[in-house]
């Protein structure tokens, strides 16, 4: 029925080459161009990080959801507004690679429907009168962090204040990186800041 | 000055002259058309005269004066329903009724004549009133009544009256006045580019050839009339079936009354006739208010005249509106959308339930087709979205669709009409004289086999029945001219309860029922239990076999001779589909008119009378039976192997398919049908692949006993469900490949498909619902159940240990050509 249900099932990436690309792209593009972002927030305050988090225990992934900055008229929002609010949303959740789920705990307050396993999430959420444009908190999710395991984003749909329907492509949202990786990764990330600082000296 | 004068003086002559020239010009063509041409056979009229007035000016309805009439009565003297009783009754007019919908008269034309003599023509302006008339639509032109436009359909004022005379500004209709009497008086319609539409009728119009109007003698105390309801084929040629008549009861703009004022008209079903016609027959018009949309002024608050259904895809003649967000919003019961739960309502639940389905807590909704309020026919997100911002305020836009999905009324609707729910009331309502022709039509099929000419052609050809024209009402909806024949071979035939074929378009075309031109009723004669042919077409369907739908009909016949009126027939018959449009386009993807359909009747695809008796069901089937003729040349040549020979089956007809046939056939107990009998089957030469496809028919011996015919229930092979007797079943019974997969095609069909507990419940349903008219039926039934708890280990038995094959080709029934 939904199209969420007909996405394909993620092909999850390696990490190194999910690391380089995640990299990449932010490196490269910016955010507004990307649409609807589901994304982590290691300090949880709607701000996204790197898209790991360290190997052992259990460990909180904060769910943020954000359509973007911009505010539609008021009371257009969920019927023809042009702002970035989101008036719903689905997407589901999937551990993969020795990773688990240990709980999901909805945002205070959000209209959110949970379909909760140790293996994956589906989460739907409404905001059909009064949404608001910006990172919106979904939910803590709760994962027993394994080295190498991952959070894979199955896929996902939004509504936007226009009513138009938008996806959410699958992609990695969380990695429990080997510590190799990790350094690789800064590594690769002083390097990209290196190049940047050298040009921008020029 | 002077110059200017005599110019006018001259024109004036000239267009006076003109004028005289070309009235006389009109009078003879007028005259010759009526000498040469007659009224024309029969055509669809669009506007048909009603009525008109041909009491003279100082003359009284029936003579007499303003209070006693000419035969001395002064209690109730005749008078007009409009006008009362008054000197002239009303003075000139005529009526009219629009028949075709949305009509457009602009620039039509009213020959008016005394005799052969057209003197006077009323013309209809360009305005715009003229432009889309509806049907139902009452027109008077009169000279002495005002302009009275009126016209409001959807508050129940279907009249329109324009004044014509010589003080008019022409701006409706010619400004003249203009003659109506009784002194040979009659009147043509002709439209804009004066093509003949309608008449001449009235007095003493030319009798032609073919052509023979009713010649009523007027008098001067008289009004002419039209004596049933007026309709597409009411041609003032055929009198005795038109009956226009003089008399003295007159209703101006109102449907004509006689017979004392016991008989009337009725406009209903033209004025049904709207572009969004009552699809589901609940007698609430699609398009009640007559906006020409449907569904803009839905039916609320239980108010059922006026608006629009409120669910025209659905039964709801109450217009129940339990209620959507904030209460009734014109969405009828069933008809709700945003009402996932199917409870008629719009609520939170519904919004849970569809979340529930979007994070996978449920597989699927209630009623899934109630969910989507986008009116897209999708159920998703955004669906959600819009709901649960309906019901959090239902102020806010967007709000839910006026028309949710089960509303978009598909437009074939003949699976209303198929409903097993329902049981169908069906009246003919027929004239004594066709009815007592038409049920003693039949074939003497023992001197048809008995002669020399016996399966040189299809049997149809030799005895088509004859149609005769009924008034028909299918649940309370009553059609005109519908036309009615007799139907069945032999072991259906029956003189006292026929069965029937109905066809609403055969004599007004484009006339349906829920998309469906016809109707065809089965008496049941050799199951006095009633449910075998559903039974059997309904365990076939389940199959996977293209199978008519099947439901039941409560047939009455009235029989009508004069005043008095019997009852011929009153039982239950089976309402078969017919195999047309419909049921090829649902099972087939096409029309017949894209593939080829052929209905064999004793006959197979075998070299003489079985061939020949194979009936192509329209010129183009006739014209190419070239899989035909391939197949039988395939099944009868000897010596091929048996790999040839399957691969030139194979080239002609569907085989998995025609092996689930089979096997259905066998299930079913269909003795009498193709593989058994070489009877009772349609096969269409499919478009998509070019292949041959069979559909079973005359399913009225199911489920029951055995092939009973001679020289058949002694035959040593003759067994339960395992019968290959017909060309084509025998000669893949031999070939050892498909004599395998036809065993293991019965097989799965009695392990998954023949539920005995599922086949006792459909009884004991059809029981309940067909007993209220048949009677107890108990003891019919019994056998049936018997047979159904029997026929599993029968069949079990025969697959195990299957029978012998069949040797050679039997006879053909014809005695002396097989």
């Amino acid at each position: 029925m939904s199209s969420l249900l007909a996405l394909p099932p993620l092909r999850v990436l390696s990490f190194r080459a999910a690391a380089t690309v995640a990299g990449l792209c932010v490196a490269l593009l910016p955010v507004a161009a990307l649409g609807a972002q589901l994304f982590h927030s290691p300090n949880d305050d709607g701000v996204p990080g790197s898209g790991s988090v360290p190997t052992g225990g259990v460990q909180s992934v904060f769910l943020y959801l954000d359509g973007g900055p911009s505010a539609s008229d008021p009371g257009s929002a969920c019927h023809d507004g042009l702002g970035d609010e989101i008036c719903g949303f689905t997407f589901e959740l999937t551990a993969e690679s020795g990773l688990s789920f240990a709980s999901f705990v909805p945002e205070p307050g959000a209209d959110l429907l949970a379909n909760f396993s140790g293996g994956s999430v589906r989460i739907n959420g409404l905001d059909p009168v009064s949404p608001s444009p910006g990172p919106q908190r979904v939910g803590e999710l709760q994962v027993n962090a394994v080295l190498g395991g991952e959070v894979a984003l199955q896929g996902g749909e939004t509504v936007g204040a226009d009513l138009q329907a938008d996806t959410l492509a699958p992609t990695t949202l969380i990695s429990v990186p080997e510590p190799g990786s990790i350094a690789m990764l800064l590594a690769g990330s002083g390097l990209l800041a290196g190049l940047a600082t050298r040009r921008r000296t020029r | 000055m002077s110059s200017s004068i005599l110019t006018r003086t001259r024109a004036a002559l000239l267009t006076r002259t003109r004028a005289v020239l070309l009235t006389r010009t009109r009078a003879v063509l007028c005259l010759l058309a009526g000498l040469t041409l007659g009224a024309p056979p029969a055509a669809a009229a669009p506007l048909v005269v009603n009525e008109f007035n041909a009491v003279n000016s100082s003359g009284f309805l029936n003579g007499g004066d303003a209070t006693t009439d000419g035969d001395g009565n002064s209690i109730d003297p005749p008078s007009d329903t409009y006008f009362g009783r008054i000197a002239g009754n009303g003075g000139d007019w005529i009526e009219l009724v629009v028949v075709a919908d949305h009509l457009d008269i602009r620039g039509w034309k009213l020959d008016i004549c005394e005799g052969l003599s057209c003197s006077d023509q009323l013309v209809f302006s360009n305005h715009a009133v003229w432009s889309d008339l509806r049907a139902g639509t009452v027109l008077t032109i009169a000279e002495d009544e005002p302009t009275d436009l009126g016209f409001n359909p959807g508050g129940g004022d279907w009249w329109i009256n324009v004044r014509a005379h010589n003080g008019g500004d022409g701006t409706y209709i010619t400004a003249s006045n203009f003659p109506v009497s009784h002194n040979d008086w009659n009147v043509t319609i002709r439209n804009a580019s004066d093509a003949h539409v309608f008449g001449p009728l009235g007095e003493h119009v030319p009798i032609t050839p073919g052509c023979s109007p009713p010649q009523d003698d007027l008098n001067a105390g008289e009004i002419f009339r039209l004596e049933q309801d007026p309709h597409a084929l009411i041609n003032p040629c055929f009198p005795t079936l038109n009956d226009w008549e003089d008399g003295v009861i007159s209703t101006f703009g109102e449907e004509n009354q006689w017979n004392s004022g016991f008989s009337s008209q009725s406009f209903a079903d033209l004025r049904a006739l709207s572009p969004y016609p009552d699809r589901d027959g609940d007698q609430i018009p699609d398009d009640g208010d007559l906006s020409g949309i449907s569904g803009d002024g839905a039916c609320i608050g239980g108010n059922t005249a006026g608006c629009d259904d409120n669910c025209p895809g659905r039964q709801n003649p109450s217009q129940a509106d339990t209620g959507g967000p904030g209460g009734p919003d014109g969405q009828g019961d069933g008809c709700q959308c945003g009402d996932p739960t199917g409870d008629d309502d719009t609520t939170a639940a519904d919004v849970t339930e569809m979340r529930e389905l979007q994070v996978g807590l449920r597989s699927a909704l209630t009623t899934p087709e109630r969910c989507s309020v986008r009116s897209n026919g999708q159920c998703d997100l955004t669906d959600l979205v819009v709901l649960a911002r309906t019901l959090a305020n239902p102020a806010l836009e967007p709000g839910l669709a006026r028309s949710c999905q089960i509303a978009q009324v598909s437009t074939d609707q003949s699976s209303f009409m198929f409903d097993p729910e329902r049981l169908l009331e069906v009246n003919v309502r027929i004239d004594e004289t066709d009815w007592d022709q038409l049920r003693v039509e039949a074939l003497d099929i023992f001197a048809e086999l008995g002669s020399l000419d016996c399966g040189n052609q299809p049997w149809r050809d030799l005895f088509d029945y004859t149609f005769f024209p009924a008034e028909v009402t299918v649940d309370g909806k009553t059609f005109q001219n519908v036309a009615v024949r007799k139907k069945g071979f032999v072991g259906s035939l029956s003189e006292t309860m026929p069965s029937l074929k109905i066809k609403f378009d055969e004599f007004v075309g484009g006339q349906q029922l829920n998309s469906m031109d016809r109707l065809t009723l089965n008496n049941n004669n050799q199951d006095p239990a009633h449910v075998k042919q559903c039974l059997a077409y309904a365990l076939m369907a389940d199959a996977g076999v293209p199978a008519p739908r099947c439901n039941f009909a409560h047939l009455t016949v009235t029989v009508v001779d004069g005043m008095n009126e019997t009852t011929a027939v009153d039982r239950i018959f089976t309402h078969v589909e017919s195999i047309t449009d419909p049921f090829l386009r649902r099972n087939f993807g096409s029309d017949q008119d894209q593939g080829r359909l052929y209905e064999g009747t004793l006959s197979d695809f075998w070299p003489g009378s079985f061939r020949n008796t194979i009936e192509p069901k329209d010129a183009a089937a006739a014209a190419d039976t070239s899989e035909i003729d391939a197949l039988t040349n395939a099944l009868q040549l000897p010596g091929l192997s048996d790999a040839a020979r399957l691969a030139a089956i194979q080239g002609l007809v569907d085989v998995d398919a025609f092996l689930t046939f089979w096997a259905a056939e066998g299930l079913a107990g269909h003795w009498d049908g193709y593989v058994d009998d070489q009877n009772n089957f349609w096969f269409y030469v499919d478009p998509a692949d070019g292949l041959i496809r069979f559909i079973p028919w005359g399913t009225d011996d199911t489920f029951g006993r055995g092939n009973t015919l001679p020289g058949r229930t002694g035959d040593p092979n003759h067994a339960e469900a395992i019968v290959p007797r017909a060309a084509l079943a025998r000669r893949l019974y031999e070939i050892s490949s498909t004599n395998t997969l036809y065993l293991a095609k019965l097989q799965d069909l009695l392990d998954n498909v023949f539920s005995e507990a599922e086949i006792h419940a459909e009884i004991d349903r059809m029981e309940t619902l067909i007993t209220p008219v048949a009677g107890n039926l108990t003891s019919q039934l019994a056998p049936i159940r018997t047979w159904v708890d029997d026929h599993r280990a029968l069949v079990d038995a025969e697959i195990a240990s299957p029978p012998a094959g069949f040797g050679g080709q039997p006879s053909h029934f014809c005695f002396f050509n097989p």
